[in-house]
């Protein structure tokens, strides 16, 4: 067996088509997630009670164990449940109309909604108390205090870690293939495997990946840069 | 979808994945070992700005930041037996192991180097210049002073990098090794039990990570006792003035992810 | 005896010090004024090579260097002669108060574990710290870390000790006790650079008063003739500015 340097282009060429799933993947968890993860955070921060000890275990939990748990509980235990819920109210709903790229959105999502928690709660930290003081002292409400001050200033903060975030989710949708959606990773395995060029499929997908990461990073780079004006400091 | 749900599995599968736990510590281990010695390598032409390394440097920690883990540890399962090849080793009986640490230890390594050149960069510029206004060489001001202080930032970031390593070896599976995920579904299959099994694997891992970050966190203190204790009224403030550290643990990301080229 | 000769600095196209000549005597205590930017911090950071000047010597006692052809040797002998006290104290964050002045006497040094203790408790006791030898830095207030910083630096027993703005980074009310702690050991007849922007100080403390500005040394002398009889008129109008606010220290 040798390396056949034009068979990365095909295998490239051939992976392209996937490309969309794996974003779509990605996008929904990160979006979704960024929800859950403000949700948590706010409510850690404000102890609300019942609530916060709730969103500590579900941080706790997701944070300590592999995403690909989440994803086979998610895959195998989701089903259990809405079967036994519809049952009991007497739905026509079955588990087994809900498409498999499902089963990726809501586990990747509830993953990435514990670690975006950490990410937007140490942001909200971060940010000066005098600056909701000021916020009350011209007259502010706490929801639009938070809102208006604190929010945009926890964000800024937070903007690379949540780069992170959108990487690591990225990195993540290659868990995909165990539920039998086709991503980049399952289509290199795919053609790799009926080619039996598994180098070349494989180095096809790094590469696609790897422009992928840099493409966020520059855009956060971007984005940083306009958030930031403010923090630029100096006198001129 | 397999047999109805019944709790006592939970149970009696702890004993059985344990069993494998030991695989998955050997791998985390084992590619620590491997990544800090890389990780190090990596570094140090970043720190000394020598010029051709510095760039391969950058490089090489872009690309095991810009890839999934996954892909890496196809990649080389396949590909490094065939590049080594060209040099004249052989490498077709090493055990799947063997390519699963590499993989993973090449894979940390380039976090462990951006976790050490950030903690020596975050190190006081006054440290050195008070070291060296005592009279201390370039080599004492370095052990003495800055790798200390440094160790100390990196404890932190260091403990998310296990962890998250420790998370990450659930992959290795896929080449057919027999770690615990592995063994997790083989007695899902074996028995139709899937989500018992599943059930007992996370909390097999939520209990080991709980326990490394325990430990982790007792190392921490007792490198930062210089710094002051905690205040029970932990405020922004707080976190305010450690300003430093705190950037430290953000710009490396307590998680994974980034290329930065 | 420590005499600079012709020292020069540039940062970039930018001249920050034009050949500057110094003498200071044995036992003697200079201290340097000027306005920010005129170039006094980065000449005491040339006196230990912290700053490499651009040209010039430097000598202590029998010892000269080439400043702008520096052998690692020398420059490491040249900081053994020397110590500095720094504005922000730059105390060792990781060691406590009397682990920070035993440091240079057991690494650089090489004195016994014990008999360093001993001394540096010895000097830790004489700037009014005795009960505070196993604090941290984090644990003290800014004028107790400037005066274990100014331990450190007597331990080391040097020929001078360089102060860069010893109580610019203190609070109004912690300024008296370090300045009280300089003022008892220029008495002893050690050497002193002092950059300061105390003015009573300079009065009472120095045997030689230097008026910096734009790079230059612009008039030196005695403190009564400099302060009473500046002859230069930039010297006038600094003291003009400066003399009205005695305390002033940022």
């Amino acid at each position: 067996m040798k390396i056949d340097v034009t068979f990365i282009w095909t295998a490239f060429v051939h992976l392209l088509s996937a490309i969309p799933t794996t974003l779509l993947i990605t996008a929904v968890s990160v979006t979704v997630g960024f929800i859950i993860g403000l949700i948590g955070a706010v409510v850690r921060i404000y102890k609300v009670p019942v609530l916060s000890q709730i969103a500590t275990a579900y941080v706790t939990f997701i944070r300590g164990t592999p995403m690909l748990t989440h994803l086979l509980l998610i895959y195998f235990g989701l089903p259990v449940i809405v079967d036994a819920v519809s049952a009991a109210l007497g739905l026509g709903f079955k588990s087994s109309s809900i498409p498999m790229i499902g089963f990726a959105f809501i586990s990747f999502s509830i993953t990435a909604g514990a670690y975006m928690s950490e990410v937007i709660r140490s942001g909200l930290l971060a940010v000066n108390r005098g600056q909701l003081e000021a916020a009350y002292s011209i007259g502010m409400t706490t929801p639009q205090a938070l809102r208006r001050i604190v929010l945009p200033q926890a964000l800024a903060v937070s903007l690379p870690n949540l780069s992170n975030s959108v990487i690591g989710m990225l990195h993540g949708s290659t868990l995909a293939f165990t539920v039998s959606v086709v991503d980049i990773n399952a289509k290199a395995q795919i053609v790799a495997s009926t080619n039996w060029k598994f180098f070349e499929a494989y180095l096809a997908a790094a590469a696609i990946f790897w422009g992928l990461t840099l493409l966020i990073e520059r855009l956060t780079a971007l984005l940083e840069k306009r958030i930031n004006l403010y923090n630029r400091g100096g006198v001129a | 979808m397999g047999a109805p749900f019944d709790f006592s599995f939970v149970f009696s599968f702890f004993p059985k994945l344990a069993s494998t736990l030991g695989i998955t510590l050997l791998i985390v281990a084992g590619s620590l070992v491997v990544g800090m010695i890389v990780g190090f390598l990596i570094a140090l032409p970043r720190l000394y700005r020598i010029p051709a390394l510095r760039t391969f440097s950058q490089v090489y920690v872009s690309f095991f930041r810009g890839t999934p883990i996954l892909i890496q540890l196809f990649l080389f399962y396949y590909g490094l037996p065939e590049i080594l090849k060209l040099i004249g080793i052989d490498m077709s009986k090493a055990p799947v192991l063997v390519f699963v640490i590499l993989t993973y230890g090449l894979h940390t390594g380039a976090f462990m180097s951006e976790m050490i050149r950030a903690s020596v960069m975050a190190v006081d510029r006054g440290q050195l210049e008070a070291a060296y206004a005592v009279g201390m060489t370039g080599r004492q001001a370095f052990t003495r002073i800055v790798l200390p202080q440094a160790l100390a930032i990196a404890v932190p970031v260091f403990s998310n990098l296990v962890i998250a390593l420790l998370k990450d070896t659930s992959l290795a599976f896929t080449l057919g090794v027999m770690e615990m995920t592995g063994k997790a579904q083989t007695l899902g299959s074996v028995t139709q039990h899937f989500i018992e099994s599943y059930i007992a694997l996370a909390l097999i891992y939520l209990v080991v990570s709980f326990t490394l970050e325990k430990v982790l966190k007792a190392m921490e203190v007792r490198l930062m006792r210089h710094e002051l204790p905690d205040t029970p009224a932990r405020t922004g403030f707080r976190i305010h003035k450690k300003g430093s550290y705190r950037r430290v643990v953000a710009g490396i990301g307590t998680e994974k992810g980034g290329a930065e080229l | 005896m420590i005499k600079l000769t012709n020292i020069s600095k540039s940062f970039g196209r930018n001249p920050v010090l034009k050949s500057i000549d110094l003498t200071v005597n044995k036992g003697e205590v200079v201290v340097i004024l000027g306005p920010s930017g005129s170039g006094k911090t980065t000449l005491l950071r040339c006196v230990n090579y912290l700053e490499k000047p651009s040209g010039g010597e430097i000598a202590i006692g029998d010892f000269r260097m080439n400043a702008e052809h520096a052998a690692k040797k020398d420059i490491h002998a040249l900081r053994q002669k020397t110590a500095m006290v720094f504005q922000q104290y730059n105390l060792f964050k990781h060691k406590t108060a009397i682990e920070n002045v035993m440091e240079g006497l057991v690494i650089v040094k090489k004195i016994p574990k014990d008999e360093a203790r001993k001394r540096s408790a010895a000097l830790l006791e004489k700037v009014g710290l005795a009960g505070k030898l196993d604090a941290y830095p984090s644990q003290l207030s800014g004028g107790q870390q400037q005066r274990v910083g100014i331990a450190r630096a007597l331990a080391l027993e040097p020929e001078v000790i360089l102060f860069d703005e010893p109580t610019s980074a203190l609070d109004p009310e912690l300024v008296g006790e370090v300045l009280e702690v300089i003022r008892k050991i220029a008495k002893e007849g050690i050497t002193m650079i002092v950059v300061t922007h105390e003015m009573g100080f300079a009065r009472d403390v120095a045997n030689h008063v230097v008026f910096m500005d734009g790079g230059v040394i612009v008039e030196e002398g005695p403190p009564a003739q400099l302060f009473n009889h500046p002859r230069e008129e930039r010297t006038k109008q600094f003291l003009k500015r400066i003399t009205p606010e005695l305390n002033y220290s940022i």
